[in-house]
């Protein structure tokens, strides 16, 4: 069953001078058509400028479409009468973590989504507790976000949205502030959310790495889904990845190089111990 | 012409319940003409310590030289260093605010009380080394995208003619092209201008690929301090400090651990190529076609 699908899905915005005429119009997504399936891992990349974030901010109608239609759980996203239905169905986790921030206490923190829905009392904390569990932060909850690393203000913004019951996450670029450790813990947790809560996940990110792991990648370019399958069917065109601005992980690129050089391994080589077997069968 | 940091501690709130050291016992020079990485996970005290070396923030003991001087001593001209010392932080972009792309990057040399000739010579020069195209000279800086913001950025601070150049996770949010880019770009300001780079990165790749020396910070001490070579040799250490070593490091581990007779000091995509060429050479494997192609 599709959870988010999209039917060539336009958004246009427009500049304007000082006299209010129309001096630019700019086409930020371009007849995109998506189809993700409930409990896929989608991972989204494309250079800066590339629409990721506008496509992003359909998928829980932040942004409307100005050509074409989004589906959000099968709800058309123009459809005002269900903006609070998809908003439940689809939540957001932008970038900064301190922006997410509203309480001065991780547990009410975590339940301010819930609480806002009119969620009564009792079933607030079952799930505010059920999410700090998710996100293994619950010996933190009666305490302040203010001493938590990035990593830890980022898996409680998760069990924020969690707490709402979602069907699907989507994460704009979450680990882009944190350090190595922070990045592979909210990761780690995000797959862990999907395998264990089948949440949906669609993760835009510039970090190669994150997508490796996905069951689907989609590479955006001027607003167009230029590249997009596997990640081993993605991440073996590494010229054409180079040329959109994006990286292959570095045992891909190194895999790919060697082949160049003559060396007869597979394509799109993903994790080292799939280049090392592929050199140990060399013999 | 150093910059030196010689038994510097910082501490917040000394004496008091809320006392907490952030730096402690630093002792490191950085010689003119260095590229220099500095590395540490959240809380290590990265940035307190590079806010020392162009005197945002002053060590509760120890001091900080410039060339042999005192820079908290009495009468230290400060407007000097800090225009010697330059600083871009963590998403510069953000510090723009002039009207126009050209006016932002005036901006640090005008207040260094140049003549206004000076100033707009310095701007001119400063945008051919970023490569801030001239046709972006009259734009708003917030028309411009990420990676070409940064470089404005940058730009504003070279105009003020510095001889070293801190960088606080320059890429960070960028592209990986954008992400070259900026590298690049540094790399070339090192090698033609001779500035002094001190990159403070998350990224281990980035670091082996365009480092000469490391540094790496645990709890506000140095605890790693050479090349990239031998400070990633270190993978285990690394690992408690909540730091790794770059892919290519690890895939040459894993292939010694399998019996080939590769370099496992390779950090980088084209050292690994090659070592990992040599040692399929020597054992036979298609050595011929190899050999051809890297030659």
């Amino acid at each position: 069953m599709s959870i988010i699908r999209t039917d060539k899905l336009v958004f246009e915005y427009t500049r304007k001078d000082e006299e209010n005429n129309v001096t630019e119009t700019v086409r930020a997504i371009d007849g995109v058509d998506l189809d993700i399936e409930k409990g896929d891992f989608i991972a989204i990349l494309g250079r800066n400028g590339s629409g990721k974030s506008t496509l992003a901010k359909h998928i829980n109608a932040l942004l409307y479409p100005t050509g074409g239609t989004i589906w959000v759980g099968g709800m058309d996203t123009k459809d005002d009468a269900k903006l609070w239905d998809i908003r439940q169905t689809a939540g957001m986790i932008f970038q900064n973590p301190d922006n997410q921030m509203v309480a001065s206490v991780i547990e009410e923190d975590v339940g301010f989504g819930p609480e806002n829905m009119g969620v009564p009392t009792e079933e607030i904390w079952k799930r505010v507790a059920h999410s700090l569990e998710a996100v293994g932060m619950t010996a933190y909850a009666k305490k302040s976000p203010n001493h938590l690393s990035g990593g830890q203000k980022q898996r409680i913004g998760i069990a924020g949205v969690l707490a709402m019951r979602p069907q699907c996450i989507v994460m704009d670029e979450p680990t882009a502030m944190l350090d190595p450790i922070g990045r592979r813990e909210v990761i780690k947790t995000v797959h862990e959310l999907n395998k264990t809560e089948h949440i949906t996940v669609i993760l835009i990110t510039h970090y190669m790495e994150e997508a490796v792991d996905a069951d689907h990648v989609f590479v955006m370019e001027h607003g167009q889904v230029k590249l997009q399958g596997t990640p081993r069917e993605v991440f073996s065109r590494v010229d054409e990845l180079k040329a959109l601005n994006m990286s292959v992980p570095q045992v891909t690129e190194l895999a790919y190089e060697l082949k160049k050089s003559g060396v007869d391994i597979p394509d799109g080589i993903l994790k080292i111990e799939e280049l090392t077997e592929a050199l140990c069968h060399l013999n | 012409m150093s910059l030196e940091l010689k038994n510097v501690n910082f501490t917040y709130n000394p004496g008091t319940p809320m006392q907490q050291d952030v730096l402690k016992d630093i002792n490191v020079t950085i010689e003119k003409g260095e590229f220099l990485a500095i590395m540490g996970h959240t809380g290590s005290g990265k940035s307190t310590l590079i806010q020392h070396m162009n005197a945002l923030v002053s060590p509760t003991s120890g001091q900080v030289l410039f060339d042999g001087q005192d820079i908290f001593a009495q009468g230290f001209d400060k407007r000097m260093l800090r225009s010697k010392v330059g600083m871009v932080f963590q998403y510069p972009e953000h510090q723009l605010f002039e009207e126009t792309v050209f006016e932002d990057i005036c901006f640090g040399p005008r207040n260094l009380k140049l003549s206004e000739e000076e100033v707009k010579a310095r701007a001119e020069e400063a945008m051919k080394l970023t490569g801030v195209p001239d046709d972006f000279r009259e734009r708003s800086p917030f028309e411009l995208s990420g990676g070409q913001k940064r470089r404005v950025a940058i730009a504003g601070v070279l105009a003020m003619k510095p001889e070293y150049l801190i960088l606080d996770e320059p890429t960070a949010g960028l592209d990986p092209g954008g992400r070259d880019e900026i590298l690049d770009l540094l790399k070339e300001l090192h090698e033609k201008s001779g500035i002094s780079i001190i990159l403070v990165s998350h990224s281990m790749e980035d670091i082996a690929n365009y480092a000469q020396r490391i540094l790496v910070l645990n709890a506000g001490r140095i605890v790693l301090s050479g090349t990239p070579r031998e400070v990633f040799r270190h993978a285990d250490e690394l690992a408690g400090y909540g730091l790794s070593v770059p892919q290519a490091a690890l895939i040459m581990h894993a292939l010694k651990e399998k019996g080939f007779d590769v370099d496992t000091d390779a950090n980088t995509v084209a050292e690994a190529k090659a070592s990992i060429l040599a040692a399929l050479a020597k054992r036979g494997v298609t050595a011929g076609k190899a050999g051809e192609a890297d030659a």
